[in-house]
């Protein structure tokens, strides 16, 4: 079936062609649940897992009943130093339809790495949501990392409700899949409540990548920022909406989102649409979008130290993502980095 | 002789923190052609004292009273107490793009003076003076400040002071970023604008500015309070031994 | 070029000029929407066939297209309450002096006449739905330059019209481009032969004086290879209570190596709904400059389209909104790059005040075979209260790697320490912000012709004083 998915927030010109996306998928049916391992130290904090019949409903615009639901609550002052991991493992066509719900308390911290691999080659199907509730002064990074292979389907939302002083840092690395949409939903409801989302992409062969991020300026000098690298080649296609919204009230926010393509093809196609809704006078709003092929004069220079241009280009794509990699934790990136070396080869 | 400037009992808070009392009971008489200095430690409430002088919506007084000439201006906005003849020169002064030095220059005499300079005369003016303050004519086409050096900026805030020829200079120099050149422009303005009948105050962390200049009263302000006055010689002991004699 | 003084007319009242209303006594109104009414229109301007079969289809593409489901709401447009031909009794003459007194005198109060006679190669003007004047200097004449109403046009040069006639802009476009079509009625018809150069513009006028009355002028503009050509367009009307709507379009063709500057200032009522359509083909190594001034009208969408056709062709876009109390801007551009080693340049601004929306739109699509294209689009908004609103929607589209591309935008407010600076130098607060949003919009006016960047200035001084007109 044909489904048009990942409304923007606020509708333009339909001719514009950025509205929503049209994907085309079957709704799997479910078959098994899919394998899910959750690691680190857990004895301080509370986690609930279970099957649930009810619909799971994400601002991608879909809704699929009966979904596998983890439930974990940072309490009040608790501080987790190494990263929880949470891995999820495809295999034999699977449909992981599943919520992470994570709560933090007031005053407390801890940091998560979600990753959902391909185990095997088969078609496999996902819809995960991650909902995160952020108290007074708690913080955390959630690093969300997919790995599926380039037959399957990856839908994935995440919302945020921050309150006051909250600071979280979210980082996408998306590296597989054949369609992946991204919805990403921020309520920055109380004063100095803050995110921060980074996002890395490779889009290869015929893929779909279609990013939808909104931020909510509610509170007063909340802060929000958008940083997104990536690399399109083959006959890829990549849509990306943000859109930092002021309410009116939120004075002294800022919002800043900054979106960089490297096209390495003749046959992909970029598309974005960075867009600021203002309704209150004092903020600072800012974007910038850049889109190109590598530049040239770098590439010479390589070149000219003996790097052959593939290896050239490699090498400058890397660089970009550099920056967004360092967040990730040190076990992680190593991995990362290996997949992505292998996929730009 | 009549008081050109005094200030009792002054008091402020910061808008954004009300908790912060920054000038805690401040006095100053200025009369006609004199040149003050005030000095203090960074923190100390020098900068705060020039904003407050001129009704910056950052401070808020909370107690005390400021008189030009006789006049209470506490609570005249900040370009009525221009129009007083009262001239600060910035830190930092401000950019403003899209509307050229020449056209700066003229709405700001047109605003002090109530009524529209002889084009002419004016002209003949700003030449004359950026001439003897070495900047280059062509500057007046330049947008405001935009994309000028430090520099460049302190001689158009000299500039303006030259042109507006207010009854009293405040000089805000505690940026300590002046370099020699700057220094001498500063220092070369003053000449070229003091006489009989204005004056001079001069808020600095640095005596190097002092040099050339005949001062009438140094002030120390130390914690919101001028805590010691005295002649050019405190200047010159606050070079060797700096302000810790004075701080609690 | 001569300095028009159009400014003297323009003093402290300048308001009550552009709210000027001759009481016209003569003039011919209809209204409603009826294929009987268009049958009527089009043998009164006795149109070929070709043209009248338009006007019938487009009025059938109305009644079936839906209103755009985005951007500023219009649904309360009810196109029965809109008188949709209204014509002076008299008609087109070449000599002011021709053009009936009343309307002559809103013309001279606007400085039209005046700025013809000093800085202008030609000049139109139009009064509701019909042109009153049209004049062209006898050596351009001579030259085979054509510029007359676009209904002489059509009478005079179909052949010429024929073809270029829809090509730009289609029928079925929009909703109110259809009833566009179906209702048009004066605007101008330019044809500049090939290495033509005109050292001075062509202006045309376009005045709205009836209340509840509609305004469709279409402009067909050709400029033939090598030549070059400077266009102003000037739009006002005075207040009402009724709705007015504006639907004009204007279709331009530059072909290969030629050069169009095509400047518009628009100060309709605030009672007016400006749904205008604009487009452009650029050829070869031709170049379309747009200049845009928008400061009245109720709601205004308009995007004005540049099709880049040919290898080296260029865009550049200069375009200053500022919406006050009421008014809904909603405005951009599109730009396809459709041919190798293009280049486009924007910059756009807006300033919201008084609960004014302001909304920059955009889309910019590089197809696959533009390649060394360049493209640089920069946006900045000022907010002068939190009671308005400030929106920037750009879509970009990329299909090549082969290309350079940037795009930045920025929101804010004038910051309080400028103010404040400012203030210390003798100036009023709104004398101070007054200085800042002029030098906002500096660099834009600086684009405009000389006199109209005086009226710019003293556009946005109105605005400033908070007066509605």
């Amino acid at each position: 079936m044909k489904m048009k998915l990942n409304k923007l927030p606020v509708k333009t010109t339909n001719g514009f062609q950025i509205n929503d996306v049209e994907v085309e998928f079957n709704i799997p049916t479910f078959k098994r649940n899919t394998d899910v391992l959750i690691e680190g130290d857990l004895s301080l904090i509370q986690v609930k897992k279970e099957k649930k019949k009810g619909d799971l409903t994400s601002k991608i615009g879909l809704t699929l009943s009966a979904y596998e639901n983890i439930q974990i609550v940072v309490p009040k002052g608790v501080n987790i130093k190494e990263p929880i991991i949470i891995t999820y493992s495809l295999q034999k066509e699977d449909a992981n339809i599943s919520q992470i719900e994570i709560v933090y308390e007031e005053n407390s911290s801890c940091d998560f790495v979600i990753t959902t691999k391909s185990m095997d080659n088969t078609s496999c199907f996902q819809h995960l949501k991650e909902m995160i509730t952020s108290q007074k002064n708690a913080s955390g990074h959630l690093c969300f990392i997919n790995q599926m292979n380039s037959d399957s389907q990856s839908f994935y939302a995440l919302e945020n409700h921050l309150y006051q002083d909250s600071d979280i840092y979210h980082t996408v690395i998306d590296l597989g899949g054949k369609t992946r949409l991204y919805n990403v939903y921020s309520d920055l409801l109380e004063e100095q409540a803050k995110h921060h989302l980074n996002t890395i992409y490779i889009g290869k062969e015929d893929s779909l990548l279609d990013f939808n991020y909104y931020v909510n300026h509610i509170g007063i000098e909340t802060e929000s920022k958008m940083v997104v690298e990536g690399v399109l080649t083959d006959t890829s296609h990549k849509n990306f909406r943000g859109t930092i919204d002021f309410q009116k009230g939120c004075c002294k926010s800022t919002g800043e989102e900054n979106e960089n393509c490297i096209l390495l093809s003749d046959t992909c196609r970029s598309r974005s649409l960075p867009q600021m809704l203002c309704g209150e006078e004092d903020v600072v709003g800012a974007h910038g979008v850049s889109s190109g092929k590598v530049e040239e004069a770098k590439l010479f220079y390589l070149m000219s130290h003996g790097y052959s241009e593939k290896e050239a280009e490699k090498l400058i794509v890397m660089g970009r993502f550099l920056g967004i990699l360092d967040s990730v934790p040190s076990q992680q990136k190593e991995e990362i980095l290996s997949v992505i070396e292998e996929k730009l080869s | 002789m009549k008081k050109l400037l005094e200030i009792k009992n002054l008091k402020t808070i910061a808008e954004d923190d009300p908790n912060k009392q920054i000038l805690k009971g401040l006095n100053l008489t200025i009369q006609p052609g004199e040149v003050h200095v005030i000095m203090g430690p960074n923190g100390s409430g020098k900068s705060t004292l020039a904003n407050t002088i001129f009704h910056s919506p950052r401070y808020i007084v909370t107690d005390g009273d400021i008189f030009f000439a006789g006049e209470k201006i506490n609570d005249l906005s900040t370009d009525k107490i221009a129009k007083k003849g009262i001239f600060m020169s910035f830190q930092t002064p401000e950019e403003i793009p899209g509307v050229s030095l020449a056209q700066f220059l003229k709405t700001t005499k047109h605003s002090i003076t109530g009524e529209k300079p002889n084009l002419y005369q004016f002209t003949k003016d700003v030449e004359e003076k950026m001439k003897e303050l070495g900047m280059s004519y062509d500057t007046v086409n330049r947008e405001f400040n935009v994309g000028f050096s430090g520099g460049e900026k302190k001689k158009n805030e000299i500039l303006q002071l030259l042109l507006l020829n207010p009854k009293l200079a405040i000089l805000d120099e505690t940026d300590s970023g002046l370099d020699v050149d700057a220094i001498q422009i500063v220092s070369k303005g003053i000449d070229l604008y003091k006489n009989e009948e204005n004056a001079v105050l001069i808020i600095t962390h640095s005596t190097k500015i002092l040099k050339n200049l005949k001062v009438d009263q140094v002030h120390i302000l130390v914690d919101g309070k001028i805590v010691k006055t005295g002649d050019s010689s405190l200047a010159k002991e606050i070079e060797e031994n700096g302000y810790q004699k004075y701080s609690k | 070029m001569a300095k028009t003084d159009v400014t003297k007319y323009m003093d402290s009242n300048t308001r009550n000029i552009y709210n000027l209303k001759a009481n016209n006594q003569n003039l011919q109104k209809e209204y409603g929407l009826t294929e009987e009414l268009i049958r009527k229109l089009s043998s009164e301007k006795e149109e070929p066939e070709w043209a009248l079969a338009i006007r019938l289809k487009a009025l059938k593409l109305f009644f079936e297209l839906e209103d755009p489901d985005w951007g500023p709401d219009i649904s309360y447009l009810d196109i029965r309450n809109i008188a949709t031909y209204v014509k002076p009794v008299k008609g087109e003459v070449r000599k002011w002096e021709d053009v009936p007194e009343d309307i002559r005198e809103v013309f001279d109060k606007l400085g039209i006449p005046e700025a013809e006679k000093q800085a202008l190669a030609g000049s139109g003007a139009q009064f509701d739905s019909e042109i009153v004047y049209h004049n062209l200097t006898e050596d351009l004449k001579k030259q085979g330059v054509i510029y007359t109403s676009f209904d002489e046009g059509l009478k005079n040069y179909p052949e010429l019209v024929k073809k270029y006639f829809t090509k730009a802009v289609p029928l079925t476009d929009h909703k109110y481009i259809a009833l566009h079509y179906a209702l048009f009625s004066g605007g101008s018809f330019v044809y500049i032969p090939k290495d033509a150069e005109l050292d001075r513009p062509l202006q045309s006028y376009f005045r709205l004086n009836e209340p509840g009355a509609g305004q469709f002028e279409h402009t067909l503009i050709i400029v033939d290879e090598g030549a070059k050509l400077e266009f102003i367009e000037g739009c006002s009307a005075p207040g009402y209570n009724e709705l007015n709507l504006h639907a004009g379009c204007v279709e331009l063709f530059v072909e290969k190596n030629a050069s169009l500057r095509f400047s518009t200032i628009e100060n309709w009522s605030k009672n007016m709904l400006n749904l205008n359509t604009k487009k452009c083909y650029v050829s070869e190594g031709g170049k379309i400059e747009w200049i845009m001034g928008s400061f009245g009208s109720k709601v205004s969408m308009l995007y004005p389209l540049s099709v880049l056709n040919g290898e080296g062709a260029r865009c550049e876009f200069t375009n200053i909104s500022f919406a006050g109390s009421g008014q809904n801007l909603d405005t951009g551009l599109k730009i396809i790059h459709n041919a190798p080693r293009t280049s486009s340049l924007v910059n756009a601004k807006s300033i919201s005040k008084d609960g004014g929306i302001c909304t920059f739109r955009s889309n910019v699509w590089v197809k696959k075979q533009a390649k060394h294209s360049k493209l640089s689009l920069s946006c900045e908004s000022l907010m002068l209260d939190s009671e308005s609103r400030s929106d920037t929607v750009p879509v970009n589209t990329l299909e090549t790697d082969d290309v350079i591309f940037a795009h930045e935008a920025k929101i804010g407010k004038i910051s309080d320490q400028a103010i404040f600076y400012l203030m210390s130098r003798g100036m009023t607060e709104e004398e101070a912000k007054g200085l800042i949003v002029r030098g906002f919009a500096e660099p834009i006016a600086k684009a405009f012709p000389v006199e109209y960047a005086v009226e710019m200035n003293r556009l946005i001084d109105l605005e400033l004083e908070g007066t509605i007109g």
